[in-house]
């Protein structure tokens, strides 16, 4: 089904998707000292991803966001939990932040961890709202690529009728 | 030498994985690879026990959880290396006779020695153990381990009751014996078995005086209900019959050898400690003795083979139990040798009626029969055993009788009943003993062989009778010269356990009073069988009712349909009834306790008397609460479920109003885009669900009395909120949580967003942990659509539903491919 | 200050638990969401009457600044009540995929078919 779509929307969805992400980007970036942060700026980067798809539609969107949102999820709590673990190398509690100031900027391993924090935010906000936005069928609310990262082979249908059906689906990705 | 011990125990622990691995290459031939384990395990105890003529005690310690006083903490003395022993070479001849017994037959072999060796390791962790705290862990262990080896014939219905029985009783009265060991250790201050032999119990109970008696009788009554019910005594004597149901090298290994000896194992081990209470004698003299004479009688009149010696291993043990509370506090003697005794002839019995069973394709007395000319080397096998078993001289049997009798004999000086019960109970029980000792060698091996047997009869592999033979030549051999167990029990004589005697074990003592008792004993028994016949006992049999079992599995059976009773009764299955039941029930408890304190709490908020409603509200604020009422009214009254949520959205938008007039900069800026996520979800979701759908919900509403019922919940729900947050609002802390952020978030975090340094850097870890959840969350959303039910007819219809909300599938080709062709 | 936002947080509870014990999942799904907002102003009122206070960015403001905590603890809140709130909406989804119904009722009113349990060998 096609929804007939506004230009207006479509090229005004489009300059505030860039738009918003800087501000979500600056509100990130200045988070330890001005109201923003990791979760803020995450919300922010996603919702703009999400508007991005309601203006041309979630395929275009991935194409923009290039990377599987679960991934840049799991990078981001991979991010998080290493900038975390990290001071124990030497000794140190886990979680401990170093700060240090350059120029009047205060840099320091919190930024590292909110990084972390938006990277997750984005990718949970984009995939779970875009979940429910294709045609969904079973295995089907997956694309194919996404079918074989996160559905394992034994995975089947419940019932029996369909079983032969979804295998040969899977035979087609090969 | 820590290496060595720890090695021994470790060792075939971390063989599990390997054995499982073997199994499913070698299949049935596993059991040879697995003989490593328990002759390398036997092997390094042998050495801990070489070269030293008097045992002296060697403690290792290795510190686990300091702060709870618990560690690797091991003893290597007599009393271990003794069991340790039993435990490693039955291990080893189990282990041999298992290989042949198991054959292609069965299934999963990698599994069963997995199992076998988990349970040899645990057993010898539990034996050497020097921490009560160590102890018990190991002790449950063996418990795991037991119960996966009486079910690893799980696809049968008694294993499976057998091994649940086995669980519940023995795990069930090891909580008991937890809470003993705890309260023990936490009186006397220490959990070491050492400690508290060289003095900690005896300063403790000096100490405080004889209140503190109580105490420590508790302590040790509950320590035996879990060593008891170990060893299968009277009332926990249900369980061992039952797990006969595991495949006989088990009931060999585990129910005669070595499980059902922890009790007494432990027994042993505390004595040096607990002999000195009041309670000690009374209580392990009754029920040892009293379940000595049930376990006799209830062999005598069981028809399984496995059932006779099942309970015969109970009437023993019961023995035993008795044995060491009629010693004298200053100790026990020739206690080892009884054990060892028992190992030898019931090890033996077990497996032979393995072999049995085997050739013959029945365990039953009444059907079995006449066996001795198909099978004469098992018969002579059997004939050692049994003998030892009935105590016929020459054989190791009737070396522990003679002495056993001795030892209440010596007792016998004055006229209390501790005095003269035992040796009443051993009297008899000796005699059913002897009697069905006859009865197992008669109805097995003699007389006519019935054609059943006859045809179903295969000869076994001689290779299963090595393990038997060696144990019944242990039988004769120690009982024809007994002298040559003198030196290893005097070398594993424990201080504060076994008195300070030089033993010197003799066949012949003369005509005392002990062997007139002996040859009284045999010469009745005998009588007693030509009296009773082998018709009158096949036709006896024991009264259900004192078997216990029975009503044990009724009861666990009456468990789930009772907590199916109690939830039809709380309706907690129909979460549409029980959800306003549970939330009546908070907010009315909360609700009364602020209604009840309701003056003392007005003071806290520091209201005055005088107050008005107008000082408290402001217009603009007060409209906007209107607007929100207003809009929450919708939500509730409208029917269409876009408009529904168009009033959802406003409620949402109104609330960042509040939460910039709290000085909330980040809160407003989220709750905005978090209130348009939400909106967009759900419309995705609304989009999805057929219209049919929302007008059907339209005409079906409740019956009335539920809508009154709800709303009264909500009325009292909102009303306990109102009074709750606006209590907790204004009372005034003296120094709120918060204050320390605010001071600290600029010197140690180096930040001026106090509410970004608490999620960074102060509570980072809930942070790291919040989005780790989420992460959970989308993944867990993922994969509930990945399957699901469906009819054939709807799997044919394809995909449903529209698309969602302005989502364009970019060709017609690129959606066939998702969808089902 | 304080009294508005009690009420306000006793108007969300009051009407979201209302919605809860309904049997329509759009509507169990809208009074999750009116409870959580509910619950974030409640944690909220706890950080005092904010008259005369600042925000709690030490850098800008003098005067005293407000409690940051419970601000903390709410934006987690949020966020993970979004979570929870998208698990939901897939589980409805799913549920109304698996039973052709969008009413609560249907699901235990009456026995399934497929609920019923299997008997014991």
């Amino acid at each position: 089904m096609n929804l007939a779509r506004s230009f207006i929307f479509t090229r005004v969805a489009i300059f505030l998707f860039f738009v918003i992400n800087l501000f979500s980007i600056y509100l990130l970036l200045r988070g330890h000292n001005h109201p923003g942060g990791g979760f803020i700026g995450g919300l922010g980067s996603g919702m703009s991803l999400v508007l991005l798809s309601l203006a041309v539609g979630v395929e275009q969107m991935q194409k923009v966001l290039r990377v599987d949102p679960v991934r840049l999820a799991t990078l981001g709590l991979l991010v998080a939990t290493l900038s975390s673990a990290l001071p124990m190398l030497w000794g140190d509690p886990f979680l401990t932040q170093y700060n240090i100031k350059i120029g009047g900027v205060g840099l320091g391993t919190p930024l590292i961890f909110d990084i972390g924090v938006y990277l997750v935010v984005i990718g949970i906000t984009v995939r779970l709202i875009v979940i429910l936005a294709r045609p969904v069928e079973g295995l089907c609310s997956l694309t194919p690529i996404e079918r074989t990262r996160y559905a394992s082979e034994i995975e089947k249908p419940i019932d029996q009728p369909i079983e032969q059906k979804i295998e040969t689906n899977w035979g087609g990705q090969g | 030498m820590t290496a060595v011990l720890l090695a021994a125990i470790l060792l075939p622990m971390l063989s599990v994985p390997l054995l499982v691995w073997a199994g499913a290459r070698w299949g049935s031939r596993a059991g040879r690879v697995a003989l490593v384990v328990p002759l390398t395990s036997l092997a390094l105890i042998g050495w801990l026990l070489s070269g030293a003529e008097a045992m002296t005690e060697r403690v290792v310690t290795i510190p686990w959880i300091p702060s709870l006083g618990i560690e690797l903490s091991f003893i290597v003395d007599g009393l271990s290396l003794f069991f340790g022993l039993v435990v490693s070479a039955m291990g080893v001849l189990v282990t041999l006779y298992a290989s042949s017994y198991l054959d292609d037959h069965y299934r999963d072999h990698g599994r069963f020695y997995a199992y076998l060796m988990l349970f040899m390791a645990s057993m010898l962790g539990c034996v050497f153990s020097e921490n009560l705290l160590l102890l018990f862990v190991f002790w449950e262990m063996t418990g795991i381990s037991s119960f996966l080896l009486i079910g690893f014939l799980h696809d049968k219905q008694d294993s499976r009751d057998g091994a649940r029985m086995a669980l519940f009783t023995t795990g069930g009265a090891g909580l008991a014996m937890l809470a003993g060991v705890v309260l023990l250790g936490e009186v006397t201050g220490t959990y070491s078995l050492v400690a508290l032999r060289d003095g900690a119990m005896t300063q403790s109970m000096a100490e405080h005086g004889a209140s503190w008696d109580g105490i420590l009788t508790v302590a040790f009554v509950l320590m035996m209900i879990g060593a008891l019910a170990k060893s299968a005594q009277f009332p926990f004597h249900y369980w061992l019959p039952n797990a006969m149901a595991a495949p006989t090298p088990v009931s060999a290994y585990l129910h005669s050898a070595t499980m059902v000896k922890l009790g007494v194992f432990f027994i042993a081990r505390i004595f040096p400690i607990a002999a000195m209470l009041e309670a000690w004698t009374p209580l392990l003299v009754s029920i040892g003795f009293l379940t000595m004479l049930l376990g006799a009688i209830f062999a005598l009149l069981s028809h399984d083979l496995k059932g006779v010696l099942a309970y015969s291993t109970v009437s023993q043990l019961g023995f035993l139990v008795g044995f060491y509370g009629m010693s004298n506090t200053d100790g026990a003697s020739l206690d080892l040798l009884h054990v060892a005794s028992h190992v030898f002839y019931k090890g033996c019995l077990f497996m032979v009626v393995g072999i049995v069973d085997h050739a013959a394709g029945s365990r039953d007395l009444r059907k079995l029969g006449g066996l001795s000319r198909r099978l004469p080397a098992l018969t002579i096998i059997t004939l050692i055993a049994a003998a030892s078993m009935a105590g016929l001289p020459g054989t190791m049997g009737f070396i522990s009788k003679e002495y056993m009798l001795k030892a209440k004999f010596d007792h016998w000086h004055s006229d209390a009943w501790l005095n003269w019960l035992p040796l009443t109970l051993v009297i008899i029980a000796s005699l059913v003993k002897v009697l069905f000792s006859i009865r197992l060698v008669r109805s097995t091996f003699f007389g006519p062989l019935p054609s059943e047997i006859d045809e179903h009869f295969h000869k076994p592999s001689g290779w299963m009778l090595i393990s038997p033979a060696i144990l019944a030549g242990c039988c004769l051999t120690f009982g024809l010269w007994p002298d040559l167990i003198s030196p290893a029990l005097r070398t594993l004589s424990v201080e504060g356990l076994h008195l300070e005697t030089s033993i010197h074990l003799k066949i012949w003592h003369g005509w005392t009073r002990e062997f007139w008792t002996s040859l009284g004993i045999m010469g009745l028994g005998a009588f007693a069988w030509l009296l009773l016949g082998a018709g009158r006992l096949n036709r006896a049999g024991i009264p259900s009712w004192l078997r216990f079992d029975q009503a044990f599995n009724a009861f666990m059976n009456a468990i789930p349909a009772i907590a199916k009773k109690i939830t039809s009764l709380t309706r907690a299955d129909r979460p549409m009834d029980y959800l306003p039941i549970i939330l009546g029930t908070i907010f009315v408890s909360v609700g009364s306790l602020i209604v009840v304190h309701g003056a003392r709490l007005l003071e806290l908020t520091g209201l005055r008397g005088d107050w008005r409603v107008s000082e408290l509200l402001d217009p603009l604020r007060s409209f906007v609460l209107l607007l929100v009422a207003i809009a929450v009214l919708m939500v509730t009254t409208l029917r269409r479920w876009t408009t529904q949520l168009v009033a959802l959205g406003t409620v949402g938008f109104l609330l960042t109003f509040y939460f910039v007039l709290f000085r909330a900069p980040d809160l407003a800026m989220t709750q905005i885009l978090v209130e348009a996520a939400t909106l967009i979800l759900v419309l995705m979701l609304l989009s999805r669900f057929p219209r049919a759908a929302e007008t059907g919900e339209r005409e079906s509403r409740p019956a009335a009395t539920r809508r009154i019922m709800n709303i009264v919940v909500a009325v009292i729900a909102g009303l306990t909120v109102t009074a709750f947050t606006f209590v907790v609002a204004t009372s005034k802390h003296a120094e709120p949580a918060g204050d320390f952020y605010l001071k600290q978030s600029v010197p140690a975090a180096k930040g001026t967003n106090a509410v970004n340094t608490i999620l960074v850097d102060f509570r980072g870890f809930d942070t790291l942990m919040e989005v780790t959840v989420l992460l959970i969350a989308t993944l867990g959303a993922l994969g509930l659509l990945m399957r699901y039910r469906r009819t054939e007819a709807e799997a044919k219809a394809g995909p449903m539903g529209p698309p969602g909300m302005g989502v364009i599938h970019e060709t017609d080709a690129e959606r066939e491919r998702w969808t089902d062709r | 200050m304080l009294l508005e936002t009690a009420i306000l947080a006793g108007l969300l509870f009051g009407f979201g638990i209302y919605q809860v014990l309904q049997r329509s999942f759009v509507r169990i799904l809208i009074g999750f969401v009116l409870l959580s907002n509910g619950a974030n102003l409640v944690i909220l009122a706890m950080s005092g009457d904010p008259k005369g206070k600042d925000s709690p960015i030490l850098a800008e403001g003098t005067g005293p600044h407000v409690d940051p905590l419970p601000q903390a603890l709410i934006l987690t809140a949020i966020v993970i009540g979004f979570g929870l709130l998208s698990y939901m909406v897939v589980l409805l989804y799913r549920i109304f995929l698996d039973y052709r119904t969008t009413n609560a009722a249907d699901l235990f009113e009456e026995p399934l078919k497929e609920a019923k349990p299997e008997e014991p060998h």
